[in-house]
């Protein structure tokens, strides 16, 4: 069990993988700098929708290693910080985006 | 001349496009319905987009058989007629090939959602299958920016909340990344609604902020936004998302009188059948039959995830209604090529429970909630998989693995812990005072310490229940304990238990699950008191009652059971005191209980013929109850009545 999960690390690990993982970041940050110089509303919306896509693309890697960590049940201590490794990027993406959203008042309908 | 005519004639198609327009976006269905009729035709093209925009209307009211008819009619190819093939038949391939990246908006539209169903009801690898490599969510991207360049902000908004929608159902393991920006996205939409031409449309944006993000004031803006532009189809949305998203069910009626105005088929369907789940909770299995057969009625006009929808809470309710040679006829009938992995899924996570009822092959069971558990996962049904994991678990209980019950157990609280289900964690609270207890009794060894460790994990459960104000958990748990004090003879341990539990499932009007527990007290005062004057009364009283449910559910199981217990405890009461005076009365009482439950075991027998011939993996079997009956008999000299038994025994 183990020497399979450990094989499925090693899938995520996969150099293009984890490029991907990385380069989504990084448009992602880029399309939050974008939204913050837009001041129309179907620019904006055309932002979220891509960071949407973004998301979506981010989690299917995420949730690979997600998957990983709710089947790991050991105490090897490699194992665990391949783990946390993979864990941090997935912090960071969450970060991000937790940090974009801009904060607005929220609007409310008059009758 | 002519061209003047002609002018005349545009005019006034696009006053009458405008016309029927305004009254679909705001989903006044009837109207918009005459309105395209009442547009006239001259040529081909125009006659065709008069059946496209009747069969339009008849899609948003469920009636998609008709809507494909109406469009047969028309010579026109395009996405929307594809759309309506891939939703009654299940294909996605027609549209996937039929609708190339340079087609119209709406062909478009129609194929970047049935790329999303697909992915979410079969999975990815069905679509890589068909060679479909294409992502819905690129797709919504050019048509959402298609759409904004010709100004059509309802139609982009439209769109987006479309695909925002079925984030409903999946990815829900990553909803801590996906929810922030799906937040964004709305408050963006909603700052675009300004340029909106229909009130409805901001208001739509608001209802599903409202679900999404269990906002119950997003839900009150939407009811205020619907409410000035006159939509009552959209009210019926808010009341139906009052009652369904934040439990306050005496909305359902105030929805459904909207739909029935609206004329909106597929919303009256839906709440039937969120009725009729809701009955089924509460264990009120006549109303939520009645409320299923009103359902089918609404929604057998819908497309194939309506209708296999039905037919998984059909099969459910067969199960729970102890049909269970049906349930297996019906699942197998229901697996065929192109049913989605997802109902397929379901289907064998009831037939896994049918088959643990049945007594039959664990390892078979096994096969099937496994398969069940891969499909999940491949899925991303997390939610799903979790409860599919929790049947596995719960199939591994019946059997001795130790270690992969732990491991199990850990899959599932972690499992449980990222989904935030704080209820299914409870519920490993009590296996694991159920494994405690068995473990130690296995070891032969029933310590004290090992007692206080498993009425600790009870405890972690009750607490983990009572601070999520989840009475049937707590109620659930006591029951569980009640029956570990069963196990290890601690008699009044157990009946203060059941009774607590008693007293929780019916302030829940958990009816099923409070007669269960009535059920349970009468065992326990039958297999494990002394019977006499102060605990005979208690044990038939609760005996009694079961009784009385189980029977006007006409739950047959449950019901020869409970027969088969009043007979067996008059029985033992008037065996051990017979040579007294006035017993009598308890020969005849077991004597008039034995025949109800012969008269009862035959009305199960005819639904249930393999597992009368099985018996039953929980309780008393037939055979059993058929033995007592005929001992009985013979005991009393009534030889007629025990050959009865006899011949059912042979």
């Amino acid at each position: 069990m183990l020497i399979q999960i450990r094989r499925e690390i090693m899938n995520i690990k996969d150099e293009r993988n984890l490029e991907r993982y990385e380069a989504i970041l990084n448009e992602f940050v880029e399309l939050d700098t974008l939204a913050k110089s837009s001041n129309s509303a179907e620019l904006d919306c055309k932002i979220s929708l891509k960071k949407l896509k973004l998301a979506r693309e981010f989690t299917k890697i995420d949730e690979s290693i997600l998957d990983i960590s709710l089947r790991q049940n050991s105490s090897d201590s490699q194992f665990f910080s391949e783990i946390l490794f993979l864990e941090a990027k997935r912090l960071r993406f969450k970060e991000e985006a937790i940090k974009c959203i801009q904060t607005r008042t929220k609007s409310k309908i008059s009758t | 001349m002519h061209s003047d005519k002609n002018q005349i004639k545009n005019q006034h198609l696009e006053e009458s496009l405008t016309e029927f327009w305004d009254l679909f976006f705001t989903d006044q269905y009837e109207q918009a319905f005459e309105a395209a009729n009442r547009i006239e035709s001259f040529n081909h093209e125009e006659s065709d987009l008069i059946l496209e925009l009747q069969a339009k209307v008849l899609l948003r009211q469920g009636q998609f058989k008709l809507a494909y008819q109406t469009l047969s009619n028309s010579k026109k190819e395009n996405g929307f007629k594809l759309f309506l093939d891939f939703l009654l038949n299940g294909d996605p391939k027609p549209i996937i090939e039929g609708v190339p990246k340079d087609s119209d908006t709406d062909s478009l539209l129609y194929k970047s959602q049935v790329i999303a169903l697909s992915k979410i009801y079969w999975g990815e690898q069905h679509l890589e299958s068909l060679n479909c490599y294409e992502s819905p969510d690129s797709i919504l991207e050019i048509v959402f920016n298609r759409l904004i360049e010709a100004g059509k902000y309802d139609k982009a908004i439209l769109a987006s909340l479309q695909s925002l929608e079925l984030l409903l159902e999946d990815q829900l393991l990553s909803h801590d990344i996906h929810l922030p920006i799906i937040h964004e996205q709305f408050e963006n939409l909603i700052k675009l609604s300004s340029k909106a031409k229909y009130t409805s449309t901001k208001a739509k944006l608001y209802l599903l902020k409202a679900k999404l993000f269990k906002d119950r004031s997003a839900a009150e803006d939407a009811e205020i936004l619907f409410g000035k532009e006159g939509n009552i189809n959209g009210l019926g949305e808010v009341y139906m998302t009052y009652a369904k998203d934040f439990r306050e069910e005496d909305y359902y009626q105030k929805a459904l009188e909207c739909f029935i105005k609206s004329k909106n088929l597929i919303g009256q369907g839906f709440i039937y059948e969120a009725l009729a789940s809701q009955a089924l909770i509460n264990g009120e299995i006549k109303s939520a039959k009645e409320a299923f057969t009103k359902a089918q009625e609404y929604l057998s006009n819908g497309g194939i995830f309506e209708n296999l929808g039905l037919e998984i809470q059909n099969i459910s309710l067969l199960a729970i209604s102890g049909k269970y040679q049906k349930v297996k006829e019906s699942v197998h009938d229901m697996i065929k090529p192109r049913i989605p992995s997802f109902f397929i899924a379901q289907a064998y996570q009831i037939l896994a429970n049918t088959i643990i009822q049945l007594g039959e092959d664990i390892e078979l069971a096994k096969g099937y909630i496994e398969t069940a558990c891969d499909i999940f996962k491949a899925l991303r049904r997390y939610n799903q998989l979790l409860y599919s994991q929790n049947i596995y678990f719960q199939i591994l209980l019946l059997q001795n693995n130790l270690d992969l019950i732990n491991k199990t157990g850990q899959e599932i609280i972690q499992l449980a812990t990222r989904l935030g289900n704080e209820e299914m964690k409870a519920t490993k609270y009590l296996d694991l005072a159920f494994v405690t207890i068995r473990v130690s009794l296995e070891e032969g060894i029933l310590s004290e310490t090992k007692i206080s460790e498993a009425t600790e994990y009870f405890k972690k459960a009750i607490t983990l229940y009572q601070s999520q104000g989840n009475l049937i958990g707590e109620a659930d748990s006591y029951q569980a304990m009640g029956n570990m004090f069963t196990g290890i003879g601690k008699l009044e341990e157990a009946l203060n238990s059941f009774i607590t539990a008693k007293k929780l499932y019916s302030a829940e009007k958990a009816y099923l699950q409070a007669a269960i527990t009535d059920t349970l007290v009468g065992i326990l005062m039958l297999n494990y008191v002394v019977l006499n004057k102060q605990t005979y009364p208690i044990a038939q009283r609760h005996f009694e009652q079961a009784l009385i449910y189980f029977s006007k559910e006409n739950l047959l199981d449950l019901n020869w059971k409970a027969i088969y217990y009043l007979a067996d405890l008059n029985h033992k009461y008037y065996v051990s005191n017979k040579d007294k005076e006035g017993f009598e009365l308890y020969k005849n009482k077991a004597d008039k209980y034995y025949s109800e439950m012969l008269v009862a075991v035959e009305e199960f027998q005819e639904d249930s013929p393999i597992m009368s011939q099985g018996g039953s993996f929980v309780g008393i079997t037939i055979e059993e109850a058929f033995n007592k009956a005929y001992q009985f008999f013979l005991s009393i000299d009534n030889e007629k009545k025990a050959q009865k038994f006899r011949r059912h025994l042979n």
